[in-house]
């Protein structure tokens, strides 16, 4: 009976190193990839490895091939509805060239705006005439008419003699002038043909003048003093060069912090004009080379013919857009634009946070660079970064956000939260799901971290598009945008209400 | 030939040291009957629990000491007071599990009924499902001589067998003693204060003196042997009876109030007082080990016993209370879900609160829960029943029939109780369950079945220390509470109120044993 109870203790005290032994052994095999994959590929290749003991009920799920910010997930589904998912991100490829930058982007002038340049340029012209005296026509005494317009050659055959040997084959400028003299009234035709050399455009201008006398002896006598080309260098004095590139140039850098710009060049395409209608000129954004070879996706891209702008509007394709971003990233932008709108700071303060949770955030760190894409009606920003969660220890998580994004007037963007993903970084290559419960929560208070990035990008869109004022040259007037209606197309339309002030 | 019985220089102490009996020198011859007399509290009961139950008895305190004490307890039966049939079995069924275990496993039919008919009882009383209780006292007792006769015991022990008898009754009884040993050639013991039933079967008299604590043989040299045996005329019968009656009366006047005397203090070891302190502590796990040992042996051997005494406590310990286990489960199921989903207050989402729980609590609370309950009801019914077999010596009688009560009692009560509570933790979690779809279902939460389920059949890896943990409790409360009530239930029962003792100490003792196991079990998984 004694070794009974004795037995008896001995099972109690079995039981209870046996719970500790069974409990040790009953942690349940997470769901754990091991990633084989870099973090930017030409060709999509995420390659990871689950543990064999849940491998049979693991999902993997991969997004289309393709360039741009590409995931592929490992869910697992648990009986109630619940889901452990780890997604990774890769940057896939083409990517762009740095050395030669993709003309992605496109300012269109309209007729329009060539309609107020003629207006103010006939104020200059009568401004430099007024009180001069030209032998034989007598004096200046006023330009009756001043056109300037956007041509085509196979409109204007007559203009074959100004266009010379090198003709205009994407188009040109044509200006008609009628400048009265006290004898006689002389109309004058023009053409600015667009080149471009290296990183600059000019307008080669040709002009004619015809002086309408029925006096056989002043007309001789304009042979020989050559009244036409007087009147037309005076006109072609470089203040209709001047005001057309202003006008038609690629956006002038902008100036970030710590003396780094984001630059616009002249690209290898054409300028292209429509007559009576537009003319368009493609730019490129400048890249710098990141280290390890990240650079920003180029994605297929379909241009249509633009809508004649009622003044100027500027064409982004994506892949403008990406390489803007990838700037901004490269060069330490958006990641100090993050930290100043202070996810991190708004998080960890957040009264519900400081009151129930222990899990606090650091700033968040953008490991690739945003991309951009079409998606339906809209662009979705996606966008993967990294941020220290300290919750007992410290562990980097890697989150994964997708922006569905919308531009209204003036550019302010609309934003939904397409994905907010979060997985952690057991080891730098071990991802584990963590905090699925807290990710969901926060994708339902999305409104508080939606627009942190893209107001930023919004902002910056303004002000190298549209908060700008340029000037004319040496000419009295500036080129003053007020306002701006953004459109989304195969990337963003830009329609700028812009003015040519005095 | 060997003496049935030889007992020299027996001395009982009580557990507080006064002396019991001081010296009891008595042997016993094959054939004979001997009658023990004497006053209430003159140590006869206690005499045959030394012959019964000797390591209990000093279990409990007593101190028992003998020069000689030779005695083949193989050999001794029993018939208790009142019989002391076994109430669980109908007549049929206590005269057949005495003739089963005499004979090691297999009985005939008929037997039983010619075991009534050698006691004078109508075979009738042998139809199956006739209840014990419907006997009279005379029919009981008689059963209960059946009984011990049929066991095939060479020493029968007759515990004050003509309490509640009518003297009629009492003769009759008499001469049935008489008969049966003369038949079998078996001897007895007779402790009585009946002087009718003690002249008529004594071939010897002897008076348990409470003068001075030591056995006294009355007309050792002129008793004329058992008055119910032919031969003996009324009129001898009347005269001995008379003085029989006042050589008794005259020795309670002088010595009935007479306490036991102190004896000599014995100092016991700490040992010995730590072990006391200890043992019903230590008792549920003796049980544990016992049971454990003997549930496979007396299943496999006794499949039959098995089968009656499990049927018993699994329809005290699940059957009757099932209905209320699956309504106490639903309303707290119920009432812990409102309550989180309550929680959050005004602004936020009831169903994204219940989403969250899921059946988290369910595999936190339903163990403990289930386990308090089942202690509460159905350990007690289970303690009360074992407890007043106790009571009413049917244990002691088990043991008079040479069948040991851990295997045939306690091994398959441990296994039913134990059973009984995985099922009712079952019912209990589903109980849960099931408040917890109406509160689901009242705020719209989708696949909550799956959600309120999801625990149990699929958890999450994070939480699946939860659920080893629920059944692992489950486990451990099941045969941890079983052992309790079994081993409180089990003791001795020497007042009715020690049956509510039983009781109130399992319950006691059983909320430890799992307020304990949550603790350390919640350390344990929160730790790791």
């Amino acid at each position: 009976m004694k070794a009974a109870g004795v037995i008896g203790v001995a099972i109690v005290a079995a039981h209870a190193l046996g719970f500790v032994a069974l409990a040790s052994r009953s942690a349940g095999q997470d769901l754990e990839v091991e990633l084989r994959a870099p973090l930017a590929s030409p060709v999509l290749m995420l390659d990871g490895v689950v543990p064999a003991a849940i491998e049979p009920r693991v999902v993997e799920t991969v997004d289309a091939p393709g360039p741009g910010l590409r995931r592929k997930r490992w869910r697992v589904d648990y009986r109630g509805g619940f889901t452990r998912e780890v997604g990774a991100t890769q940057l896939v490829g083409p990517f762009q060239d740095s050395k030669v930058p993709a003309c992605s982007g496109r300012v269109i002038v309209g007729q329009a705006l060539l309609d107020q340049i003629a207006v103010a340029m006939r104020g200059v012209i009568s401004d430099q005439l007024r009180g001069e005296t030209i032998f034989p026509v007598g004096a200046y005494h006023s330009i009756d008419a001043f056109t300037l317009e956007w041509a085509r050659f196979e409109t204007h055959p007559f203009d074959v003699a100004l266009l010379g040997a090198a003709g205009a084959p994407h188009g040109y400028v044509r200006a008609t002038a009628r400048i009265a003299f006290d004898r006689v009234t002389v109309p004058i035709v023009l053409v600015a043909v667009p080149e471009r050399a290296d990183t600059e455009l000019h307008f080669r201008v040709q002009a004619s003048a015809r002086v309408e006398v029925a006096n056989g002896f002043l007309e001789w006598l304009n042979s020989k003093v050559d009244l036409t080309s007087k009147l037309a260098t005076r006109l072609a004095n470089h203040e209709l060069d001047a005001m057309l590139v202003t006008a038609l140039a690629p956006p002038p850098p902008f100036e970030l912090a710590g003396g780094q710009t984001l630059a616009f060049t002249f690209c290898a395409d054409p300028v292209e004009i429509s007559d009576r209608a537009y003319g368009v000129l493609p730019f490129a954004v400048v890249i710098g080379n990141a280290p390890g070879g990240v650079l920003p996706p180029h994605l297929p891209s379909i241009h249509a013919p633009p809508a004649a702008p009622s003044s100027i509007a500027i064409d982004l394709d994506v892949d403008a857009l990406n390489a803007m971003l990838y700037e901004l990233w490269r060069t330490g932008w958006l990641d100090r634009q993050l930290a100043e709108v202070g996810l991190d700071r708004r998080f960890n303060t957040d009264p519900t946070v400081t009151e129930m949770l222990t899990v606090r955030l650091s700033p968040l760190r953008l490991a690739l660079p945003p991309v951009i894409s079409r998606a339906g009606d809209h662009l979705r920003l996606a966008a993967d970064a990294r941020v220290n969660l300290s919750d007992g220890g410290l562990t980097v998580a890697r989150v994964y956000g997708a922006l569905d994004l919308r531009f209204a007037t003036n550019l302010a963007p609309a934003v939904t939260l397409g994905a907010l993903e979060l997985a952690c970084e057991r080891t730098p290559t071990t991802l584990v799901p963590c905090y699925a419960d807290l990710v969901g929560a926060l994708a339902t208070r999305s409104a508080d971290f939606d627009g942190a990035l893209t107001t930023a990008f919004g902002a910056l869109l303004r002000e190298i598009f549209v908060d700008r004022e340029l000037s004319v040259g040496e000419l009295p007037f500036s080129l003053h945008v007020a306002g701006v209606v953004p459109t989304l197309g195969t990337g963003v339309h830009l329609e700028l209400d812009a003015k040519l002030v005095k | 030939m060997v003496a049935p019985l030889a007992v020299r220089g027996l001395r009982v102490a009580l557990p507080d040291g006064r002396i019991l009996i001081d010296g009891i020198d008595l042997e016993i011859g094959a054939g004979e009957v001997v009658v023990l007399l004497g006053g209430s509290g003159a140590g006869k009961s206690t005499f045959a629990r030394v012959l019964f139950e000797r390591d209990e008895l000093e279990r409990d305190g007593f101190e028992v000491v003998a020069a000689q004490l030779d005695l083949d307890r193989d050999q001794l039966g029993l018939v208790p007071q009142r019989g002391a049939l076994f109430d669980h079995l109908d007549v049929r069924g206590n005269l057949e599990l005495a003739l089963r275990h005499a004979s090691g496993g297999a009985s005939d039919a008929k037997d039983a009924d010619a075991w009534l008919e050698r006691v004078g009882l109508e075979p009738e009383l042998a139809a199956p499902g006739t209840p014990v209780t419907r006997l009279s006292g005379g029919q009981a007792q008689r059963v209960a001589v059946a009984r011990v006769l049929a066991s095939k015991r060479k020493l029968l022990f007759l515990d004050e067998p003509s309490v509640g008898l009518d003297p009629q009754r009492v003769r009759v009884l008499a001469r049935l003693i008489r008969e049966q040993v003369k038949a079998l050639g078996i001897s007895a013991i007779v402790v009585t204060h009946d002087v009718a039933l003690a002249a008529g079967v004594a071939d010897r008299l002897f008076l348990l003196s409470l003068a001075d604590r030591k056995l006294e043989q009355l007309f050792a040299d002129r008793w004329p042997g058992a008055l119910e045996d032919p031969g003996h005329a009324a009129a001898e019968r009347g005269t001995w009876l008379v003085e029989l009656e006042a050589a008794l009366v005259t020795h309670l006047d002088q010595h009935a109030d007479k306490p036991p005397p102190r004896g000599p203090v014995v100092a016991r070891s700490i040992v010995t007082k730590l072990a006391r302190i200890a043992e019903p502590v230590l008792a549920p796990f003796r049980v544990a080990a016992i049971a454990a040992w003997l549930a496979p042996q007396q299943l496999v051997k006794y499949p039959r016993d098995f089968a009656v005494i499990s049927k018993r406590v699994i329809l005290q310990t699940l059957v009757r209370p099932l209905v209320f286990y699956a309504i106490v489960s639903t309303l707290i199921g119920y009432t812990v879900l409102f309550v989180i989903s309550k929680i959050g207050g005004a602004g936020v989402r009831p169903d994204a609160l219940l989403r969250q729980i899921g059946g988290a609590h369910v595999v936190a609370l339903a163990p403990a829960l289930s386990a308090l309950l089942f202690v509460a009801a159905s350990g007690s019914a289970t303690n009360a029943w074992l407890g007043s077999m106790g009571l009413t010596k049917q244990t002691l009688a088990l043991d008079a029939l040479g069948i040991d009560r851990r295997a045939y009692l306690w091994a398959p009560a441990w296994l039913a109780v134990a059973v009984s509570y995985l099922i009712v933790a079952a019912v209990f979690a589903l109980g849960m369950i099931c408040g917890g779809l109406l509160v689901c279902r009242a705020y719209g939460v989708p696949h909550a079945w799956q959600l309120l389920t999801g625990d149990f059949l699929d958890p999450r890896p994070e939480r699946l220390r939860y659920a080893v943990r629920a059944g692992f409790l489950a486990w451990i409360y099941a045969w941890g509470l079983a052992s309790d009530v079994v081993a409180k239930g089990g003791a001795a029962k020497p007042e009715a109120d020690a049956v509510t003792r039983g009781m109130t100490a399992s319950v006691v003792a059983s909320t430890l044993w799992v307020v304990a196991w949550e603790l350390v079990t919640v350390l344990v998984v929160f730790r790791l």
